[in-house]
């Protein structure tokens, strides 16, 4: 909330190599010098779609004695940082079952985090709930410049099956797609040149005035308008005020990550890793503590080798298409790397005695669940067993370095939610809960109460 | 299975409304009508229709109905589309940009562009204020320009005029006290600053940020009941932006001022002007590239084995075609829906002569191209717009069907039902298009959806994945034949030109492109009920003008849609 608590979280001590140090200000305590309490709790949702090849990603063994699936090698040597919760009956599939218009994928990405049904708008048929990262950036998000930030790798136009963060029913948050604006947007008040900061205050000061112009003509407004446009105004109001105090924000303690050339903002490594740079980097400065990156979007084509995302995914199932199967564990192992990517950099950030992985809770989803060892020829995708892992948070969240498998079907064809022992909505429920949030359900399709057993 | 096609609980709404209406209809705009005697003086040179003898007199009549009691479904706030927010920029400050690339992608309502439903982002805000920023800084250098005054000797008193006339444009009305005010005090702070031209710029920087900028807001005067009138200004606004995608030109302005834009007949003449006139183009357009789909083509690929070379320079030639076509439509053809849907030219450039195997030499001395006889139709076989409804090897009557159905004709289709997958089988030499789909239709949930939509997309079938003309797919020879159902214009048909000619004389697709026109123009859908009797006049303006695109234009703007707004 203060300046002082902004500016002392802000110090980042060993970067991992970043090469921008800042030089440290005498007075301040060192990160290292507080005590793990004192640093914040973030927490970071990762969206992969059209499901895996179940057989090679997920885990075998037992809770705690078990090795990675072929595909998720790269995440080898964070393994004691995992855990993988086995058996997650994940919402979004039937189309008369779970309620509100969509195909499985769509009603997939907007379920995922929200736990909701969709519902009719005059436009898109949006969420109807609030997406978990939202629920929780407004207990944990008030004393940072934002509040959550959304990125996005390739994640599409407005619609609604490319959209997973919803700040309330109908109102989805659009991820900024290009790492360099996302880089401009966190990282554009940073300077240490005395010159340039009286020219940024100055310009911060211009800023200030057009602001308060803006929120004098919106309040002439409110008034004026019907019930449902006044909504609107109100959350642009609510954006120009959460504006306004950002102003108050100099970015002096904090090190931005160096931007690479040619960033392509593509589906592809060059921009990913852009993008989780800035997420870390956000976090490490204390910019935020609520973020997300969203790997294109449900039921999405784009593809790394020529043949549609989508496509393969159907075709692995059908047909056992060797072709396929190559062609789809290339795009399942990517997305292993890009998460390693994330893990090798959040702990490389020393916090205290640990890093800043272990007060970051990492959950890596998908839309559906997939499954080529199951799915019959001619079947959809399946939502029992979706994968849902977690990653670091140790100092608040969870035990990790473990393989959790719940109750679930011989028959992974089995859609019945009663023949699952976890649904995803339990797993909503656990996150709130390591935030701080006092909820037992989350969503207007919880069937049941409490956080997910065991984890 | 499928929602019904036509709602069977309103099947004759339409009808009774264009009983009511076709005997009123009758002779030009401008000479009839109970506000005949008001229409002078209004400064519209032209008028009505008598500047194009071409078209058969524009005439705009009413429902008595709506005249009596105006009615309207519920308004919804507009905050500009990233095209008409360049637009816009470009006639306030002279400054051509594409400053709205990285804005957050524009929402939706049906297949057009529109941020009616929601709220604006925090994300948005951050970019709207570097888009104030940059161009308020690019505005400057061009300063004389936008100044009415001499800064000199009392840069004050003219900031003050500026404030007044460029707010005003930047508002789209005159600026209340307070609004005038607060520009000022921005001003002083900018001055402070950097003198006379910082605190100028200052101004622009915040106007562009104001909601009076960004939303297209109707406050109007409060009425007594929940329908009101909108008044001069919101009308200009909703008139050019319908029209000419951008804000008001000093006519409507000027109108405005006087305080008769809300008299029918002159809100009729300003339609025709803004219709004849070439600030309509980039309307025109915009309308119909959304409702071809055109915009799918970004971001689409096909396989070089396929097709070698679909890159952004076709995909220009393409989006340019559509663009080109629907201009020569309406500016040096009739305007008509049919000529739309069944014209035999088309406005290649560069590769696309290789797409449709004609040689430029064939070229008139406009672009304009004459297609083999019986080989094109208008719209619906342009390149681009067959390319966009295609997978990347392979057509896709499933696609093209769909566009039928959705945009052409308002049917919603559902989503494949969840139990079903819904990725063909790779192409085999040995099976024909038409088996592949034959064998998903088999499945009893696939059909109910599938009979409705596949025998329109067969006859597609001899335009390839990148709109190519072929006699054979493989070894197949081709068979576009198909069938339409569940339309007024029913039956079996052959090829898409057969296609076309039925569709464009089909009373269901004039009704569905006065949906379009309606979505397009207020940035939400028609209800049902409230908005009846404003969509039945725009759709039965289109049928009894024999297709007349601009005639239902002037039927919609002087429609009680149009002219008022729903207050609570």
């Amino acid at each position: 909330m203060t300046r002082d608590k902004l500016t002392r979280r802000t110090f980042i001590r060993g970067a991992g190599g970043l090469g921008l140090l800042t030089a440290a200000t005498p007075f301040l305590p060192l990160r290292s010098e507080a005590a793990p309490s004192e640093y914040p709790r973030r927490l970071l949702l990762l969206f992969q779609p059209n499901g895996t090849i179940p057989e090679n990603w997920w885990p075998q063994g037992t809770e705690k004695s078990w090795t990675l699936g072929a595909n998720l090698a790269s995440l080898q040597p964070y393994q004691d940082q995992l855990i993988f919760l086995d058996g997650v009956y994940k919402y979004g599939q039937r189309y008369d079952q779970n309620g509100g218009p969509g195909n499985e994928h769509r009603k997939g990405i907007t379920m995922l985090w929200t736990g909701s049904r969709n519902i009719s708008t005059g436009g898109e048929d949006w969420s109807g709930g609030t997406s978990i990262d939202q629920s929780i950036a407004k207990v944990i998000g008030n004393d940072t410049p934002f509040r959550s930030i959304q990125l996005g790798v390739r994640a599409g136009e407005s619609f609604y099956g490319n959209r997973m963060i919803y700040a309330g029913p109908a109102k989805p948050l659009a991820p900024e797609q290009n790492p360099v604006a996302a880089f401009n947007l966190l990282f554009a008040g940073v300077t240490e040149d005395p010159a340039a900061k009286e020219e940024l205050e100055r310009l911060q000061a211009q800023r200030r005035s057009v602001i308060d112009l803006a929120i004098g003509d919106l309040e002439r407004t409110l008034d004026r308008v019907s019930k449902s446009d006044r909504l609107k105004l109100e959350a642009h109001l609510e954006g120009l005020r959460a504006m306004e105090k950002r102003l108050d924000y100099d970015g002096a303690m904090c090190t931005p990550p160096e931007l690479e050339d040619g960033i392509t903002g593509k589906l592809d490594t060059i921009t990913s890793k852009a993008q989780i740079d800035n997420i870390v980097m956000a976090f490490s400065c204390d910019l935020t503590r609520v973020g997300s990156i969203q790997y294109g979007w449900a039921n999405t084509l784009q593809s790394f080798n020529g043949s549609p995302h989508h496509d393969l995914s159907h075709r692995i199932a059908d047909n056992h298409d060797k072709t396929a199967m190559a062609q789809m564990e290339v795009i399942d192992r990517w997305y292993a790397e890009q998460v390693a990517y994330l893990l090798e950099r959040l702990s490389s950030i020393p916090e205290g005695d640990g890093t800043l992985l272990d007060n970051t809770l990492v959950v890596w989803s998908n839309e559906i669940a997939n499954g080529v060892t199951y799915a019959k020829p001619g079947k959809t995708h399946l939502m029992g067993r979706t994968p849902f892992m977690l990653a670091g948070g140790g100092n608040f969240a969870f035990t990790t370095g473990r393989y959790l498998r719940y109750g679930q079907p011989a028959d992974p064809n089995v859609t019945d939610p009663k023949s699952w022992e976890l649904h995803h909505h339990r797993v909503l429920v656990s996150i709130c809960q390591a935030f701080g949030l006092e909820v037992d359900t989350y969503g207007d399709l919880d069937q049941g109460s409490g956080p997910a057993s065991r984890l | 299975m499928h929602r019904t096609v036509k709602n069977p609980n309103n099947p004759c709404c339409l009808w009774s409304c264009v009983s009511l209406v076709a005997c009123l209809v009758a002779g030009c705009y401008s000479g009839l009508g109970r506000e005949a005697d008001d229409n002078s003086g209004t400064g519209s040179e032209g008028g009505a229709s008598d500047g194009d003898p071409g078209s058969p007199g524009f005439q705009a009549e009413w429902d008595p109905r709506c005249a009596e009691r105006p009615n309207v479904g519920s308004t919804l706030l507009r905050r500009l589309t990233r095209e008409q927010y360049e637009n816009t920029v470009r006639d306030l400050l002279g400054l051509q940009t594409s400053v709205t690339v990285g804005f957050v992608p524009d929402d939706r309502v049906g297949p057009f562009a529109s941020n009616s439903t929601v709220p604006v982002t925090e994300l948005q805000l951050e970019k709207y204020r570097d888009a104030a920023e940059q161009l308020a800084t690019s505005a400057l250098s061009n300063l004389d320009a936008l100044l009415p005054c001499d800064p000199e000797p009392d840069p004050s008193a003219c900031a003050a005029e500026f404030v007044t006339t460029f707010g005003a444009r930047a508002y789209r009305r005159p600026l209340h006290p307070e609004e005038a005010e607060a520009l000022l005090d921005v001003y002083e702070h900018g001055a402070a600053d950097g003198g006379f031209p910082e605190g100028i710029r200052l101004v622009i920087q915040a106007a562009l940020q104001s909601p009076n900028f960004l939303y297209l807001l109707e406050l109007g005067e409060p009425g007594d009941g929940p329908v009101v009138e909108l008044d001069d200004y919101e009308l200009a606004s909703r008139l050019s932006y319908l029209l000419t995608n951008t804000m008001p030109d000093d006519e409507l302005f000027a109108l405005a001022a006087e305080g008769v834009l809300r008299d029918r007949d002159v809100l009729a003449a300003q339609a025709l002007r803004l219709l004849d006139s070439e600030r309509s183009t980039a309307a025109l357009v915009s309308f119909h590239q959304q409702w071809l789909g055109l915009p799918k083509l970004e971001g689409a690929e096909k396989d070089p084995g396929y097709f070698e070379g679909f890159d952004e320079d076709l995909k220009g030639a393409m989006v340019d075609e559509l663009a080109r076509f629907v201009e020569y439509v309406f500016h040096e053809d009739d305007g008509r829906l049919e000529t739309l849907l069944t014209a035999e030219y088309g406005f290649p450039t560069g590769r696309l002569f290789e797409v449709y195997g004609i040689d430029p030499s064939w070229a008139h001395e406009d672009g304009r191209v004459d297609f083999p006889e019986g080989q094109r139709s208008g719209l619906l076989t342009h390149a681009g717009v067959l390319a966009a409804f295609a997978h990347r090897n392979r057509t896709s009557p499933v696609h093209r069907g769909l566009l039928v159905r959705e945009n052409l004709l308002c049917h919603e289709m559902p989503p494949p039902p969840p139990d079903v997958n819904n990725t063909l089988p790779e192409p085999d030499p040995d099976v024909s298009e038409q088996e592949l789909l034959r064998q998903h239709r088999e499945n009893p949930a696939c059909a109910g959806c599938h009979n409705l939509i596949d025998p329109i997309g067969f006859t597609f079938e001899h335009y390839d994945g990148v709109g190519r003309w072929r006699d054979k797919d493989g070894k197949f020879e081709i068979d576009s034949t198909g069938e339409l159902t569940g339309t007024d214009v029913d039956g079996p048909i052959d090829g898409v030109p057969d296609l076309a000619g039925r569709l464009a004389v089909s009373d269901d697709v004039k009704a569905c492109v006065a949906t379009q026109w309606f979505r397009f123009a207020l940035g939400r859908k028609h209800d049902e009920e409230l908005d009846a009797c404003s969509h039945a006049v725009v759709a039965d303006a289109l049928e009894s003008s024999d297709g007349d695109v601009r005639q239902m234009l002037v039927a919609l703007v002087t429609s009680d849609a149009f002219r008022y707004r729903r207050a609570e």
